[in-house]
């Protein structure tokens, strides 16, 4: 291992080789390729509406319009939809985080009969599409009166925190050394507590892939909340924001000003979690 | 019947105590999936043997939903079209995301430096996909946007992308190649660094070239990552929703050309209150897509090569 990096550092060294050129011209290339609309989008929500329509290829506006953001926040709830999707976004991920993990418990440390038949459902869920429960889940949610308020969408989370996310922590805790659990288990300790202070403390990198991934979901949900909140003092910022391309379909600097409000929040978490996302996408991937 | 008789012969108290708790911790999925799933799936079912729209009670009809699903003179039409168009974008969009994706990875893959910042580059705008960048992209891709008028400096003149109904489709295939390629990518190169060097470097002293290396040791190796991509791509596909609803105004037009199977399900019960109809529709993507499911995984048997 040490010799391998010993070689890594001195090819650092060495003068690139015209492969390894083509190699990150190519890689950067695309990645300013995969960039660049959110640049454009940065630009264009500070430009005027004449310099929008002019067509000139600039980035950047000599003259950034940042009134085009107050702007938006006139014309739009924009405060209120994006409060209403903070809250949202939280609770469900609390729901989904804790109770997958109480759940995979379950799955992934207690023995008993019919264990493989529940998972067996937790695996059919993931297959049944969403679209075909929407209709009578829309029903029950709207005879009850339910509708526009957070339950409906924050509610099924806090009850198994979603088929996947189960699955993802099951097979973690499967990972986790067993004997713990056995020799606390002698020295008497219930399974609540087992749960809490040896489990779930080892699973800590697992729930901040899953809070990371499951807030993401949550905020660019869009079927769910366009559905149970359509009340536009009720909506979150994605439903509302899809009112804008209608609805300003003309106005074009408010439209890209209003979604670069979206994706802000989304940018940030990103660039915080990186490494957590970095990490969960290869548990994902490697261990299905 | 042994394995009957052991369902309800008794256990040592120690067990039992394990199985009472095994019950307790999972009870939260159990009321979710009842609630949730098994619940809405079987009224689902129900209701398309049904004519309702909220007001009065629910009226049996029989087959009568299902006959209007083949009935492809009348409702049956825009079904149709709802699923061909929903088919021809997942045909084309996934392949190519797929290709697309283990591309990069491959690039990635060779100790590049500042991999972190070509990560992030790729994978940004899958985390951000949605409304934002549907958004994003009715401008870009508009009658004036920025793809046309760079395709006017090469002189061809673009289309309105989504304001045609040639074009509408391509336009969103273009978005979902452009936001879904990232996450393959990362997954595909989470695939890629568990392949073991020493493999590769035993097929490149048995005389292998880079072409044979790729199609004998690592496509093998990977393909349980493809396979897991092609998965997740083809569910994501078939429950296309977000970007066409976006563009569309949630219409599906221009002449119901970008309308998806989920749009028209929603459209059924939001804009119709066709609940009885809405619900056949919902029945029959189900079964399309286990159907799918299947398939895949019988035929992933075939290709797919897993080493333990």
């Amino acid at each position: 291992m040490t010799t391998r990096s010993a070689a890594d550092s001195r090819k650092g060294l060495r003068i690139i080789s015209p492969g390894r050129l083509a190699l990150y011209a190519t890689l950067t290339l695309f990645a300013a390729l995969f960039i660049l609309p959110f640049v454009w989008q940065l630009g264009g929500s500070l430009k005027t509406p004449a310099e929008l329509a002019s067509g000139s290829f600039n980035l950047f506006p000599v003259d950034p319009q940042w009134g085009n953001y107050a702007e938006v926040f006139r014309r739009a709830p924009i405060a209120t939809w994006f409060a209403n999707s903070v809250v949202i976004a939280v609770l469900g991920t609390i729901g989904a985080t804790l109770t997958s993990a109480f759940c995979a418990y379950g799955f992934a440390v207690l023995r008993a009969r019919g264990s493989r038949l529940a998972f067996g459902m937790v695996l059919l869920t993931i297959l049944v599409p969403y679209q075909v429960l929407i209709i009578p889940e829309y029903i029950v949610w709207a005879k009850l009166g339910l509708t526009n308020t957070p339950i409906p969408l924050v509610l099924p989370w806090f009850l198994g925190g979603g088929a996947f996310n189960i699955f993802l922590m099951r097979q973690f805790m499967r990972g986790l050394p067993r004997d713990m659990v056995d020799a606390a288990r002698v020295d008497g300790a219930g399974e609540l507590q087992i749960f809490r202070r040896i489990i779930l403390p080892m699973c800590a990198p697992a729930l901040a892939v899953i809070a990371v991934f499951h807030f993401i979901f949550m905020w660019n949900d869009f079927l769910r909340p366009l559905l149970y909140l359509q009340d536009p003092s009720a909506t979150t910022l994605p439903v509302g924001l899809s009112g804008f391309v209608t609805r300003f379909s003309r106005q074009w600097h408010l439209l890209l000003a209003g979604s670069a409000l979206a994706l802000a929040p989304l940018v940030i978490i990103f660039a915080l979690a990186q490494r957590v996302i970095a990490r969960g996408i290869s548990v994902v991937g490697v261990r299905k | 019947m042994s394995r009957f008789r052991s369902l309800f012969a008794p256990l040592p108290l120690l067990q039992r105590n394990e199985e009472r708790w095994f019950w307790l911790f999972i009870a939260p999925f159990l009321a979710g999936f009842v609630l949730f799933a098994l619940l809405p799936l079987i009224a689902s079912l129900a209701l398309s043997f049904m004519d309702w729209n909220l007001r009065g009670t629910p009226k049996l009809v029989g087959l009568e939903n299902y006959a209007d699903l083949v009935n492809l003179e009348g409702k049956g039409k825009l079904v149709l079209k709802a699923f061909s168009n929903t088919a021809m974008i997942t045909i084309i969009a996934v392949p190519l995301q797929l290709a697309v994706g283990m591309a990069f990875a491959m690039l990635l893959n060779q100790k590049v430096r500042g991999m972190a910042l070509y990560r992030m580059a790729f994978y940004l705008p899958t985390v951000v996909s949605g409304v934002a960048t549907a958004a994003l992209w009715t401008w870009i891709l508009g009658t004036e946007g920025l793809l046309n008028k760079g395709l006017d400096l090469i002189g061809v003149a673009g289309p309105a992308w989504f304001n045609e109904p040639e074009s509408v489709r391509w336009g969103i295939i273009f978005m979902l190649i452009w936001a879904g390629t990232g996450g393959m990518t990362l997954i595909f190169l989470a695939g890629l660094q568990q392949i073991s060097k020493e493999l590769l470097e035993a097929a490149e002293c048995d005389g292998a070239g880079r072409i044979r290396r790729f199609f004998s040791v690592t496509l093998p190796l990977l393909s349980p990552t493809l396979f897991f991509n092609l998965v997740i791509g083809l569910i994501g596909g078939l429950s296309l929703f977000t970007e066409p609803f976006v563009i569309s105004g949630g219409a599906g037009g221009p002449a119901n050309e970008s309308m998806s199977v989920a749009l028209l399900i929603y459209r059924l019960l939001i804009r119709n209150l066709d609940f009885g109809f809405g619900s056949a529709v919902a029945w029959l993507l189900t079964i399309v897509v286990m159907v799918l499911t299947v398939i895949n995984f019988r035929l992933s048997k075939r290709w797919v090569f897993y080493d333990d």
